[in-house]
C-alpha cells in the first residue's frame, strides 16, 4: 500500500499535490476542480508506466510502500530533454523492515550518469524506463514492482461501465485454471467482464459468489432471486471450446430473468463495487472515482460499512461529494483537496478531528463549511 | 460576546453575514472553526436551505448549550413562500420543542436576501437599457415600493423568491456590465456601502422592515 505520496508535474503541466500520508481507506473529499481525479490519474497513469510501459511519465514523485514485508521510499524525476528524449535524471530507492526503526538501506542511486544497485555500479541502461521496472526480477526491487502491478481503477464513466458490462467468451482453460489456489488473482489479470466473473465466482469460489449475490440481493431488495445464464446464440464469437455467460436476476412480480445489461446503471455500478472488492488480490490499491453520480441513496449507503467489512486486505481511494459517505466514514480517512491555481493543499481528516472539535454538527455540515474546503 | 449563526442558504451567505456583521457589531470578528472562538467571534454555519437547515439548528442548539463560551444562538432564515410571522412561529415552535433556555435570535429574511439586497436604490438604473429589466420595473419598481411586497412573475413562472433573484440581478448588470449576482458569488453586496445603503432604506423609508431583525441580533 502507498503509505505517502508526492507529485509534481513538469513545467508544461504544473501541478503540484503535497506530500501527505494515506490510509487503508481514503475518502478523497473537496469542491469539483479541487484536483481529486487529477490525483488519482497520477498515481494509476504512473502505476501503468511502471508496469505496463505505458507513456513516459514526466515529473516528480515520492512515495512511501508498505509491502508484507518491507518499507520502500522512491524518488523518482524525469524530463524531456532539449532534443526531445526521455530521460529518467534522478532516482533514489531504499528499503527497511516494516515496522523497524533501522535506517532504510539504499538499493538503487540513479542519476543521468550513474546507476547503482546495491553498491554496484551498473552499465548503462535505458533513460527512459524507470529502475523498478528494469531490476523487477531482481528480489530487492520485486515486492516494490508487485505493488504497481496491483493499481487497480474502476471508471464509472459511460465507456468504462460499457467495457465492463460487456458480454465475453469464457474459454474452458480460464473455467479450469481459476479453480487453482491463485484462481482469484487470475479473475483480475485477465480483466475479465462482470458477467464472466460473476460465472467464474460461482463455478469456482462459491463462498464469494453466495456473498456478493447476498449482499447484492440485501441492497436491492426487490431481487428475489440470481443466476448466470450460458447464451445458446450469443452475439459474439466463441473461442477456446468457450461459453459466454451472462449474469440474470428475478424481480418481484416480473415473470422473466433480467440480464445484466438490462439493469438500472445504479445496480451495475453496486455490482461491479460488490464483485471487484471481493475478488480483488491482497496488496491490491483500488481506485473509486465518481461513483456516486446520479445514484439514489440504497446504492451509496452500503459502501461505507462493505469497505470497513470486505476491504481489508486492499487500499482503497474513493472520491466523492455525497453527504451520506462523508458523514459515515470516519474523519480520519478524508483527504481534504484545496487548490490554489495548480498548487493542491490537502489537509489530513485527522486534522480537522481537532479543529472541528466537539460539534454537534454533522461531519459534512462541518465540513462544507470549513473555508478550506470551500477553497476560501 | 461569542455568537454561533446558522444562516439558510450554503455559500453566499455565509460570505455576507461575514462582511455585514461586523458593520453592526465592529467589536465581532468571524472565525473559520468553533475551535477558534475565543472572545467576540462569530462562527457561521450553512443551514443548507430548508428543510436540512432543522438539523443544523438542533445541532447549533446543543452547541450553544454545550459550550460555555458561546453565548448566543441567531437563526438567519428566508420565509421565502410563508408570511413573516408564520416562518417566525415556526423557527420558534421548533426551539422551544427542544426544551432549551439558551439566549437565541431570530432573524426572518422576508422572504429572501435578495429581497434586502433589491432594497439599495444606488443600484437602480431609473430609464434601463435592458427590456426585460424594463418589464420588471413596470410589474413592480423597487425604487418606490418597499422590496418585501414584491409579486411573484407569473410571465416567466417565477415565484417573489427567484424574482427577486432575477431583478437583484438585472439591476446591477444593468449599472455595470461586469457586475453580477448568483447565490454562490454574492460579491457585489460584499460593500460597506451596500449595507449601508440596504440600513438607509429601512430608516428612511421603513421598507424592509425584517432587516430590524438583523440589525438587532448580533448587540
Amino acid at each position: 500500500m502507498i503509505t505517502s505520496y508526492y507529485y509534481k508535474g513538469p513545467e508544461n503541466d504544473p501541478w503540484e499535490f503535497d506530500e501527505i500520508s494515506l490510509n487503508k481507506i481514503n475518502l478523497f473529499v473537496g469542491t469539483s476542480g479541487a484536483g481529486k481525479t487529477k490525483y488519482l490519474n497520477t498515481i494509476f497513469n504512473f502505476s501503468g508506466f511502471v508496469v505496463r510501459g505505458n507513456p513516459f511519465m514526466e515529473g516528480s514523485w515520492k512515495l512511501t510502500i508498505e509491502t508484507e514485508k518491507y518499507e520502500y521510499y522512491w524518488e523518482y524525476e524525469s524530463r524531456i530533454n532539449s532534443s526531445g528524449k526521455n530521460e529518467i535524471t534522478h532516482e533514489l530507492v531504499k528499503r527497511r523492515l516494516l515496522n523497524s526503526q533501522d535506517d532504510f538501506k539504499s538499493l538503487v542511486s540513479r542519476s543521468i550518469d550513474l546507476f547503482t544497485f546495491c553498491d554496484t555500479k551498473l552499465p548503462k541502461l535505458q533513460l527512459d524506463t524507470p529502475s523498478i521496472t528494469l531490476l523487477k526480477e531482481e528480489e530487492y526491487i520485486r515486492p516494490l514492482y508487485d505493488t504497481f502491478s496491483l493499481v487497480q481503477r474502476r471508471n464509472f464513466h459511460d465507456e468504462g461501465l460499457r467495457d465492463a458490462l460487456a458480454l465475453q467468451n469464457v474459454p474452458a482453460d480460464l473455467i479450469k485454471n481459476s479453480k487453482s489456489n491463485s484462481g482469484i488473482n487470475e479473475l483480475w489479470k485477465q480483466e475479465n467482464t462482470l458477467n464472466a466473473k460473476i460465472f467464474l465466482l460461482k463455478e469456482n469460489f462459491p463462498e464469494l459468489y453466495n456473498t456478493t449475490i447476498n449482499t447484492f440481493k440485501q441492497i436491492f431488495n426487490l431481487i428475489t432471486d440470481c443466476n448466470i445464464q450460458i447464451l445458446k446464440n450469443p452475439p459474439i464469437s466463441i473461442h477456446y471450446e468457450g461459453i459466454v455467460p451472462v449474469f440474470v436476476i428475478k424481480e418481484k412480480k416480473v415473470k422473466k430473468w433480467i440480464p445484466l445489461q438490462q439493469l438500472s446503471s445504479g445496480m451495475q455500478k453496486v455490482l461491479l463495487i460488490i464483485a471487484d472488492i471481493l475478488t480483488l488480490p491482497k496488496g491490491s490499491i483500488y481506485i473509486i472515482d465518481e461513483y456516486e453520480n446520479s445514484l439514489g441513496i440504497n446504492a451509496i449507503d452500503f459502501l461505507p460499512q462493505f469497505l470497513l467489512e470486505h476491504g481489508q486486505d486492499i487500499q482503497i481511494f474513493v472520491t466523492t461529494h455525497h453527504p451520506y459517505l462523508i458523514n459515515s466514514m470516519p474523519m480520519k480517512s478524508w483527504r481534504v483537496f484545496h487548490r490554489t491555481g495548480s498548487k493542491v493543499t490537502i489537509k489530513n481528516g485527522k486534522e480537522l478531528e481537532n479543529s472541528y472539535g466537539k460539534s454537534k454538527q454533522k461531519a459534512f455540515i462541518q465540513l462544507i463549511n470549513d473555508p478550506f474546503y470551500m477553497g476560501d | 460576546m461569542n455568537i454561533y449563526l446558522v444562516v439558510e442558504g450554503p455559500v453566499g451567505e455565509k460570505q455576507v453575514y461575514s462582511h455585514w456583521v461586523p458593520l453592526v457589531n465592529p467589536k465581532l470578528s468571524v472565525v473559520k472553526t468553533i475551535n477558534d472562538v475565543k472572545k467576540d467571534n462569530i462562527i457561521i454555519y450553512s443551514g443548507g436551505g430548508y428543510p436540512s437547515y432543522f438539523e443544523v439548528i438542533e445541532a447549533g442548539i446543543e452547541d450553544v448549550a454545550s459550550t460555555p463560551h458561546l453565548d448566543r444562538l441567531v437563526i438567519a432564515i428566508d420565509s421565502e413562500e410563508m408570511t413573516y410571522d408564520d416562518k417566525r412561529k415556526e423557527i420558534e415552535d421548533f426551539i422551544s420543542d427542544t426544551g432549551t433556555t439558551i439566549d437565541y435570535k431570530i432573524i426572518i429574511q422576508h422572504f429572501c436576501l435578495e429581497t434586502w439586497a433589491l432594497g439599495n436604490k444606488k443600484i437602480v438604473s431609473r430609464k434601463p437599457k435592458d427590456k426585460k429589466l424594463q418589464e420588471y420595473n413596470q410589474h413592480f419598481n423597487v425604487l418606490v415600493n418597499d422590496p418585501e411586497l414584491l409579486p411573484d412573475y407569473p410571465q416567466d413562472g417565477l415565484n417573489r423568491a427567484q424574482f427577486a433573484e432575477h431583478y437583484l440581478r438585472k439591476l446591477l448588470n444593468e449599472k455595470h456590465r461586469n457586475l453580477t449576482y448568483t447565490k454562490s458569488n454574492p460579491s457585489a453586496l460584499l460593500h460597506d456601502k451596500y449595507y449601508d445603503n440596504v440600513k438607509n432604506r429601512l430608516n428612511n423609508d421603513g421598507h424592509n422592515k425584517s432587516f430590524n431583525d438583523f440589525l438587532l441580533a448580533f448587540i
